[in-house]
């Protein structure tokens, strides 16, 4: 018979390396006079979407297309270190680098325009849409392109900027457990509905609604793409992958042994975006990464238990397993 | 090694010798020879054998040539109404990739305990058409899964006959995931019925044991039954006995008994196909 179930799951992730462990990105920036710019990092974009991030900062501030930016990332022969793609932490940390280092040349570049401009502050040189000059007066704007090449080229100016962003943490004390070992904090609640055939044991995810809180997105897409990312790997997680070991030999190092969510596996998968602005990110933004996957385990285990009363406790939750919890449950009911 | 790509079958049985192999699909020929598994001295591919590739209804028998892929027979009106089971494990073989490539006849030739293609034959009463520079031979595919080995040396599988006896089949396959699964389970049946009684069964599983077989114990349980509820907790009982005692002591042999039971239920709801079609 097939019996279906919902299960609930939260989780909060400190991200970052934590416990104290230095906690360094860095970035090189350069705005060019063909209203372009560069920027250098050594943050490796694995799929997740780093670079496409740095490109948005970048761009939002110098108010040019994500297109105009090129990312040179992850050449150790040129770029900074930013540490590495892991912890959640390269839109957060990374990305602050980027907008810390970006906002210096930029604030060279204001300076340059205000003069030229004759505008009292810098503060008052806005960047729009490939445009450069005095908020609020288009009469005295011009391309940024042609301000920058006037800079350089008549006045020796240079628009080049290096920063680092240091994430916050403190070691937990040992002996009283008191400490910040990471800041800041993701949040996040999914809901997993399954079916479950309590003849063959089988664990069909239906649907899975998932909502975290990754401060702001800085590219929906993405953050859509690695929740359903997430997701996947959490089926993954809870149903599938083992790995089998022999006197310490793993028995199943291939993917034909080792096996992953296909696509036919993967369930529907609805996202809620909850932006709740962290005041020490990027425009408010935090990481997502890890937190995506993190809920969907406990989710699709608790919904299993709603489905056939059954508890699994050690993943993952295999049809033999359900099976023979489903048999146990039935001798202790007869017994009482 | 030596390549040899026949354009005929006469032309693939001559090569055909000591240390040779047929290459169709190579899904399972091709991992093989990369892991070193086998060495042929000979490899004679078929894919340019235009005679192996046919599929049609004819004599009262659907004829299927052994290079017939599974994609292709997955997305056969004539397969679907005439074997509906072996369509359904078409389906769910592999992944859609592998179903493009992987043959029927290839099916058989590896003859894997899980290949997804055999269970469905063997319940179709499917006969195999082998050829060899000694002859041709017609065997039923029951009979041929009892020989050891398989084939004789050089033996070409040209194709399967299902006869076309208005038989009602179904198949279900149990694996671990929804795509790119070995089955763990997979049961073939055929009903010839009369109404809601059960004339005659053919009943086959897969992955229990070296090779998909036919329980000719369980069929005469089923036959000449009222297909009704209790019909089908006996049907679903039955199974869980067969498997018991094919798969005795060995370690997947508490899941697989118990499982068995779902995939029969399974199988038999998606019994359909058999009907009189015209020029059938």
């Amino acid at each position: 018979m097939k019996k279906r179930g919902t299960g609930l799951s939260c989780t909060w992730y400190g991200t970052g390396y934590g416990n104290g462990f230095p906690d360094v990105s860095s970035a090189f920036v350069e705005i060019h006079d063909d209203g372009t710019a560069t920027v250098l990092t050594g943050a490796v974009d694995v799929g997740q979407g780093s670079s496409t991030v740095f490109a948005q900062i970048m761009a939002e501030e110098l108010g040019l297309n994500p297109e105009d930016i090129l990312v040179c990332s992850g050449d150790t022969d040129v770029t900074p270190d930013s540490g590495t793609t892991a912890a959640t932490r390269q839109t957060y940390n990374t990305g602050n680098a980027v907008l810390k280092a970006v906002r210096q040349a930029k604030l060279r570049l204001q300076e340059f325009a205000a003069r030229k401009f004759s505008c009292p502050s810098p503060e008052g040189i806005e960047f729009k849409e490939g445009m450069i000059g005095v908020r609020g007066d288009p009469s005295r704007s011009m391309p940024l392109s042609e301000l920058v090449w006037e800079a350089r080229l008549l006045h020796g100016e240079r628009f080049i900027s290096a920063a680092s962003f240091t994430a916050q943490t403190t070691p937990v004390s040992l002996e009283n457990g008191q400490g910040a070992p990471y800041w800041p904090y993701a949040f996040g609640c999914q809901a997993a509905e399954v079916e479950v055939d309590t003849e063959t044991g089988t664990v069909r995810v239906l649907k899975i609604v998932a909502a975290h809180d990754l401060g702001r997105a800085v590219n929906l897409t993405q953050a859509e793409g690695q929740i359903a990312g997430g997701v996947a790997q959490g089926v993954g997680y809870a149903l599938l992958e083992e790995v089998e070991l022999t006197e310490g030999r793993i028995k199943n190092p291939a993917f034909a042994k080792y096996l992953i969510p296909t696509a036919l596996d993967v369930p529907e998968i609805e996202s809620m975006i909850v932006e709740e602005p962290e005041d020490t990110g990027p425009y408010g933004a935090k990481g997502l990464g890890e937190p995506a996957m993190l809920p969907t385990v406990a989710a699709i285990i608790n919904a299993i238990d709603a489905a056939v009363g059954v508890r699994i406790t050690a993943l993952p939750a295999t049809p033999e397993k359900i099976l023979a919890a489903l048999a146990e449950k039935e001798r202790g009911g007869s017994g009482d | 090694m030596q390549f040899f790509q026949a354009r005929n079958v006469m032309e693939a049985v001559e090569r055909a010798g000591p240390g040779s192999y047929f290459l169709a699909g190579g899904t399972d020929l091709a991992l093989q020879l990369r892991e070193g598994k086998v060495k042929p001295q000979v490899l004679v591919d078929l894919s340019r054998v235009a005679e192996l590739k046919t599929l049609n209804a004819s004599g009262g028998c659907l004829e299927i040539g052994s290079m017939m892929t599974f994609a292709e027979l997955g997305s056969s009106e004539l397969v679907r109404t005439k074997a509906n089971a072996l369509w359904l494990a078409c389906q769910s073989m592999g992944s859609p990739q592998i179903r493009n490539q992987a043959t029927i006849g290839g099916n058989l030739g590896n003859c894997s305990p899980a290949a997804d293609g055999l269970p469905p034959l063997l319940a179709l009463g499917a006969e195999v058409r082998l050829v060899s520079r000694r002859g041709e031979e017609t065997v039923s595919l029951a009979e041929l899964l009892k020989r050891r080995p398989l084939l004789q040396e050089g033996t070409l599988i040209k194709g399967f006959l299902i006869p076309d006896q208005g038989w009602k089949s179904g198949f279900a396959k149990l694996g671990r995931r929804r795509a790119l699964a070995i089955a763990r389970l997979s049961l073939g049946i055929a009903v010839k019925s009369e109404g809601s009684r059960a004339k005659k069964i053919r009943v086959a599983l897969g992955a229990v044991g070296e090779r998909a077989f036919l329980s000719e114990a369980l069929a005469e349980m089923l036959e000449e039954r009222e297909m009704d509820e209790t019909w089908l907790e006996a049907a679903a009982a039955g199974a869980q006995q067969v498997v018991a005692s094919a798969l005795g002591s060995r370690a997947s042999a508490p899941y697989k008994q118990a499982a068995v039971a779902g995939v029969m239920r399974e199988a038999l709801a998606s019994l359909a196909g058999g009907e009189e079609l015209n020029g059938g």
